[in-house]
């Protein structure tokens, strides 16, 4: 299979696109990919906080850009699963300190080596976003049913549609199924009337991405609580499984023999 | 369901003539959920085509001008909206007109169309 490169981006800030980028990469990790995430947010890097990996930098990856170490010498192993690993990206730079050129070179590189690079990208549509995508192939734009986030993914939608990235595929996150049902949440249905694009996953809103965050361990190294089933459904999806849609409205009770049955079993 | 349907069924008219999309012209006992598509609808329309409210009305003035010179239209009953539906966008004006070649109180509309 030949490597993929994928942007995590949204265009509006704090829909979860970090917490999204270290739960699928630790997911396709877990399901024998090699993968490395790379935090693509020059000066607010997260994505070590998010996967509890910040004790850990050495060298970033503007290090290697400047010259003061080698590539891989920024590569931390996850030390929890195996073929896990991440770039961390500085937190005192700024946007200036990488250029779109230097993105693709880095993804080049990583290519040799990688089934799946996933790149966190920063919120905004500026140098920083579009630093992020320079490199990728793919993308996963992430959204909450809200009408600002919407509206938001749509402009970043149109952006990667310009810079031709293919497929864009769309994930709705923090969806509150009970708010939906009695008409006060936009449903994801809505939200695909209205950008056009195809669906890869719905995260129910679940108080465990909360605690992972806390612990700096992503949901999907082992939890088996509904957010993080969706998210090893979507990296399932990426790599070509045809997993049917986790039925969020579906009552609490019972929800285990639920998706049991629903995915035959598990995955 | 398409946004036509939506607002029709948002303004419980039903008929092919949809009224004006404009969150202000929805009704208050709507759910929040179907405001918001509403909502979004009008906003991503004018965000695709990069024309505000404002330069919409605009445009309806210098249309005004350009059709008076053909028909005797009605100012104050034309309708201009943006709509989307599968992935293009579609200005839809709606153009009552009084007389035509002399003839009277026939309704014409008009579309055109761009892909986004």
């Amino acid at each position: 299979m030949a490597p993929r490169v994928i942007v995590v981006t949204s265009g509006k800030g704090g829909v979860g696109k970090t917490t999204a980028t270290a739960n699928i990469a630790a997911a396709l990790a877990i399901s024998g990919n090699k993968v490395v995430a790379v935090d693509g947010d020059v000066g607010l890097r997260n994505l070590d906080v998010i996967m509890g990996l910040e004790n850990r930098i050495v060298y970033t990856l503007v290090d290697a850009l400047e010259g003061n170490c080698r590539l891989n010498q920024t590569l931390i192993k996850d030390k929890r699963v195996d073929n896990l690993f991440m770039i961390p990206t500085a937190q005192s730079k700024t946007k200036d300190a990488v250029t779109s050129d230097q993105m693709v070179n880095v993804c080049a590189e990583l290519r040799k080596d990688f089934d799946f690079v996933l790149i966190d990208s920063p919120a905004g549509i500026e140098a920083g976003f579009r630093n992020a995508a320079a490199g990728a192939d793919e993308a996963l734009v992430i959204t909450t049913p809200e009408v600002s986030a919407v509206r938001d993914a749509d402009r970043i939608i149109g952006l990667l549609e310009s810079m031709e990235k293919s497929p864009i595929f769309l994930v709705v996150n923090r969806i509150r199924p009970q708010m939906v049902k009695r008409g006060d949440m936009l449903g994801v249905s809505d939200v695909l009337d209205i950008l056009q694009i195809g669906l890869i996953g719905m995260i129910p809103d679940d108080e465990n991405v909360v605690k992972s965050a806390n612990e700096g361990k992503p949901l999907t190294f082992g939890d088996e609580s509904r957010a993080s089933v969706a998210f090893k459904n979507i990296a399932a999806r990426i790599t070509g499984e045809n997993i049917p849609f986790m039925n969020l409205e579906a009552p609490q009770k019972g929800f285990f023999a639920r998706i049991r049955d629903a995915f035959g079993g598990g995955r | 369901m398409s946004i036509k349907s939506i607002i029709s069924s948002l303004l419980g008219t039903g008929g092919a003539h949809s009224k004006d999309i404009s969150p202000e012209k929805q009704l208050k006992d709507v759910s929040s959920g179907k405001q918001a598509k509403g909502r979004l609808a009008f906003i991503i329309a004018h965000d695709r085509v990069d024309i505000g409210p404002g330069k919409m009305d605009q445009m309806k003035k210098d249309m005004i001008e350009v059709l008076k010179k053909y028909f005797d239209i009605n100012e104050s009953q034309i309708d201009l909206k943006l709509e989307n539906e599968e992935g293009s966008t579609a200005l839809l004006a709606t153009i009552p007109i009084n007389s035509v070649l002399g003839r009277n109180g026939r309704t014409a509309r008009s579309e055109c169309s761009s892909r986004k």
